[in-house]
């Protein structure tokens, strides 16, 4: 079966971003682990060595669904959204599921209150504070790419999932 | 022969059965028709097999990123973050 062009930059770039996304989640997953373990034991180098890793890594994975959504809207509309709807799948089909995603926030609201607290106590050094900061960041610059991406995708509309239970309750 | 009762409630407790995923059966799409969408597979992944994938997957990124419309901070950015990837990568192969 032929596909045009522009479907297939589509297509490969909607999921190979998503790969590469999820690539990025997981090594996340382990400095998020890493950086818990160097917070309980107070080793202040290596929470700020784990920081700094972190926060490029963030700023990667938000780069990486600006590769994945780098196509058109209409492919996104008539192809993929399609795709993602039944009876391709079952209703509800979302972001919400992508599994490595939930716990990189886990992890990451695990560690939130125990950094605020040794920053606000002076246990940890104001570098430490920073490159706590600079992560929050990068999670607000990556939750801002995501709405951009909604938007450009479906204007001012719903998600999936958002269709399905506003279907159910009527 | 007669089921011995668990040392901790005596039998008087039944179990029940959740699914992995921690939903309760519905037609409703979940974490596994996600990775199915995106051609996830969920396994034991090795070492070998994470430095395989890493070096495919930023070779065909990095192959289509002159075709993009990502300005140059956003291929920065997704650039540094193959960077990492490909140094924890390249870590693991040399210690083997």
């Amino acid at each position: 079966m032929e596909i045009s062009h522009d479907r297939a930059v589509a297509i490969r770039r909607w999921k190979l971003g998503h790969h590469v996304f999820h690539l990025h989640l997981a090594m996340m997953n382990t400095h998020l682990i890493a950086l818990r373990a160097a917070l309980d034991s107070e080793n202040w180098p290596e929470c700020l060595g784990q920081l700094e890793l972190l926060a490029r890594l963030y700023r990667g994975a938000t780069a990486s669904m600006r590769y994945a959504s780098d196509f058109p809207p209409a492919a996104y509309g008539q192809l993929l959204r399609p795709a993602m709807e039944p009876p391709w799948v079952s209703p509800g089909f979302s972001g919400k599921f992508n599994a490595d995603h939930e716990r990189m926030l886990d992890l990451l609201k695990s560690v939130r209150g125990p950094l605020k607290q040794a920053v606000r106590n002076g246990r940890a050094s104001d570098d430490v504070g920073e490159a706590a900061r600079q992560l929050w960041r990068e999670q607000s610059r990556n939750r801002a790419q995501h709405k951009l991406i909604c938007e450009k995708f479906v204007p001012g509309g719903k998600s999936l999932l958002q269709e399905y239970f506003a279907d159910a309750n009527n | 022969m007669e089921e011995k009762p668990s040392p901790d409630d005596y039998g008087l407790i039944a179990p029940i059965s959740l699914p992995h995923d921690g939903q309760a059966p519905a037609e409703l799409s979940g974490p596994d028709e996600y990775d199915s969408f995106f051609r996830i597979e969920r396994d034991d992944v090795t070492g070998s097999t994470w430095v395989i994938q890493t070096l495919e997957v930023s070779h065909k990124v990095a192959d289509d990123l002159r075709e993009t419309s990502l300005d140059g901070e956003e291929r920065a950015d997704l650039l540094d973050g193959l960077t990492l990837l490909l140094q924890h990568a390249l870590t693991i192969a040399t210690a083997r």
